[in-house]
């Protein structure tokens, strides 16, 4: 089971690099993963999703929804259409407690979990026992 | 005494002339002995009669007599105790309780006081003559009269009804229409028509009788002896002053009408289907006089005519009165109600619908093609056919639509819509009402705006400390330096200031505005 969680790769994220910094810290403290890359906005993961000419690990994305120019929205719309679309996982990672936000990001076949910030161990430990279901 | 009285009882049965013996009791007036010959004209039998209350008797009468003439000749009689000679009575072959129809027959009826020993009336002896050859020789002249008379009625009749289904015809004006075209074919009479309201009678209108006599703002009280009017709207009946000079029930207002050179009043109440006097009609006279048969006639002509005039007029203020209440319900409560005619395709908007959509009613025509051009795109396919399923269904729908009005402003509408008829009726008809529900739409959007901010602003900061905070409890390696993080935790907390201030101002300035 560690082979798997160690076999795929997190990408976070976050316009707050803080987040961003607290993420990585509980993601390999947890041991998920140690592969983990950090982006500012969701224009940037979706370049390096592009650089992918095809995937050999589950992409674990932890998202943020309110961001500015590219939303979290915005990306989930991009990542229902991508190519690579089989090897992603993706849980929400948000300040927001609007229920309506929870409902709509719950609606995307990718995502599989919703999490409200400050995250906290026992969440990652959540996201650990999904990768580890992935075989 | 037995003996002698039934003797006397035997030659009043045998007399040749129809005769019968009322006895007035409390205001009414009961037969207290008919003889053969009454009887013959009658085809009833002695039973049926004796002991019931004349008018009961006559109330079923199938025939031109009217019943309302005996009991205001039995009131005067009682009055006056003197005998009283009607004009003769036409009665047509007629039929009580399945006997043999007699034959047409003319009476002239004299009433008879019997005095007793008080001096007051104990008996009115009712004697009929017939008169039949002599009446049949005037008849055929007074026919042709009464023909022409009645034509002339008849046209009146209809102007006034005309001017009565005129949408803004006031009823006073109505009213004189009327009065002045009766007055023209009966120039001796002058007719007056007052309203009951609250136990008077008011408002006159009364074209030909002098304005000093029944003034505008003139109450009579409906009562006993209040003149003719009152007293008939007290009685709920006819009621005939035939000499106002002498009449008891004119001594009140007897010398003002006397200077006015008034001498018989003839008064008849217009009731309601719940009894209920809506107005009473008096025909005024300039000499003493009774009422002729075709008087009595015509009296129950305008009356009933009134009585429509009436009638029309209550239900048109009750329909105006709802229609007031539901424009000002409408424009409470932000509302407008549609009709929409499947057959000719013809669409009725109410004016605060016209409103809602923002366009003028004095130029824009609704139609169910400017409906859905204000709806906007993303809504008018769905709204299409929304109606076009209660067209074809029949079932009722509630929905909502969102329109654009021509200054663009957007409005957010609950519609209802319901079938009335059905397609297979020839005249089908769509109804419905919109509800203006864009405040509470917009009180949401703010609502939404509000939890927003709360999740996405307010809360990012806070989340961050909170992080932060876990991160140096839990992670002590997590390779940032401990300044790093404090600075962030400040941050947070200025930036949470800053929002917090913000709100402040705003909640001001909305109180200011």
């Amino acid at each position: 089971m560690a082979t798997n969680s160690k076999s795929v790769e997190v990408l976070l994220v976050d316009d707050d690099p803080m987040f961003n910094l607290i993420s990585k810290t509980i993601v390999r403290n947890v041991g998920i993963s140690d592969r983990v890359v950090e982006f500012t906005g969701g224009r940037a993961l979706l370049a390096y999703l592009d650089r992918y000419a095809a995937a050999d690990r589950h992409l674990v994305i932890l998202l943020d929804i309110n961001m500015p120019v590219v939303s979290g929205w915005d990306v989930l719309d991009v990542l229902e259409r991508h190519p690579l679309n089989p090897w992603f996982i993706v849980v929400i990672v948000t300040s927001s407690i609007d229920r309506s936000d929870e409902q709509k990001a719950r609606s995307y076949p990718l995502v599989v979990d919703f999490l409200v910030k400050p995250v906290d161990r026992a969440g990652f430990e959540g996201i650990k026992a999904i990768v580890e279901r992935l075989g | 005494m037995d003996h002698e009285q039934n003797y006397f009882s035997s030659i009043f049965h045998a007399l040749p002339g129809p005769c019968i013996v009322i006895r007035p009791s409390e205001g009414r007036f009961m037969v207290f002995a008919v003889n053969d010959a009454y009887l013959d004209i009658l085809g009833q039998s002695r039973e049926t009669i004796v002991g019931k209350e004349f008018m009961s008797i006559f109330s079923a009468f199938n025939g031109s007599h009217s019943p309302l003439i005996p009991e205001s000749v039995f009131d005067w009689v009682c009055q006056e105790k003197k005998a009283e000679r009607v004009a003769p009575v036409f009665y047509p072959a007629f039929s009580l309780n399945g006997q043999k129809p007699a034959e047409d027959t003319w009476l002239e009826v004299t009433h008879t006081p019997v005095l007793n020993k008080s001096g007051d009336v104990e008996f009115i002896i009712r004697t009929l003559k017939d008169v039949t050859d002599a009446m049949r020789r005037e008849e055929l002249v007074e026919k042709r009269q009464r023909v022409a008379e009645l034509d002339r009625l008849l046209a009146v009749e209809r102007e006034v009804l005309a001017l009565n289904a005129t949408l803004g015809i006031p009823l006073a004006s109505v009213l004189t229409a009327y009065l002045n075209g009766i007055q023209e074919l009966f120039p001796d009479m002058f007719c007056s028509v007052m309203r009951a309201r609250d136990g008077f009678l008011r408002a006159p209108v009364a074209p030909s009788i002098s304005a000093k006599f029944l003034p505008a703002d003139l109450e009579v009280p409906i009562a006993e002896g209040a003149g003719s009017c009152g007293t008939a709207a007290h009685r709920k009946r006819l009621v005939v002053a035939n000499d106002i000079a002498t009449d008891p029930i004119w001594e009140g207002p007897r010398a003002l009408a006397l200077e006015h050179g008034l001498r018989a009043c003839w008064s008849y109440p217009i009731m309601d289907a719940k009894g209920q006097v809506l107005a009473v009609l008096g025909m005024y006279y300039k000499k003493p006089r009774w009422p002729t048969l075709g008087e009595l006639d015509v009296i129950q002509r305008m009356a009933d005519l009134l009585h429509i005039i009436f009638e029309n007029n209550a239900n048109a203020e009750l329909i105006a009165q709802n229609n007031e209440t539901m424009n000002q319900v409408q424009r409470l409560a932000r509302f407008g109600i549609w009709q929409w005619d499947v057959t000719s395709n013809e669409v009725f908007w109410s004016d605060v619908l016209y409103d809602i959509f923002g366009v003028d009613p004095a130029h824009f025509v609704p139609s169910l093609e400017t409906h859905h051009s204000f709806v906007v795109d993303a809504d008018r396919p769905r709204v299409m056919g929304i109606l076009e399923h209660v067209r074809t269904s029949g079932r009722d729908v509630v929905f909502e639509e969102c329109v654009a009005r021509p200054d663009g402003e957007v409005r957010h509408l609950r519609t209802w819509a319901k079938l009335l008829g059905d397609t297979g009726n020839g005249h089908p008809k769509v109804v419905g009402a919109c509800l203006d529900i864009t405040a509470i739409r917009s009180a949401e959007t703010e609502l939404k705006a509000i939890a927003w901010m709360q999740s996405h602003i307010i809360r990012a900061p806070v989340a961050r400390i909170m992080g932060v905070v876990e991160l140096m409890r839990h992670y002590p390696a997590h390779g940032q330096a401990t300044e790093t993080l404090l600075d962030s935790i400040y941050r947070s907390a200025d930036e949470l200031d800053g929002i917090i201030k913000e709100i402040a101002r705003k909640a001001e300035q909305g109180k200011r505005d």
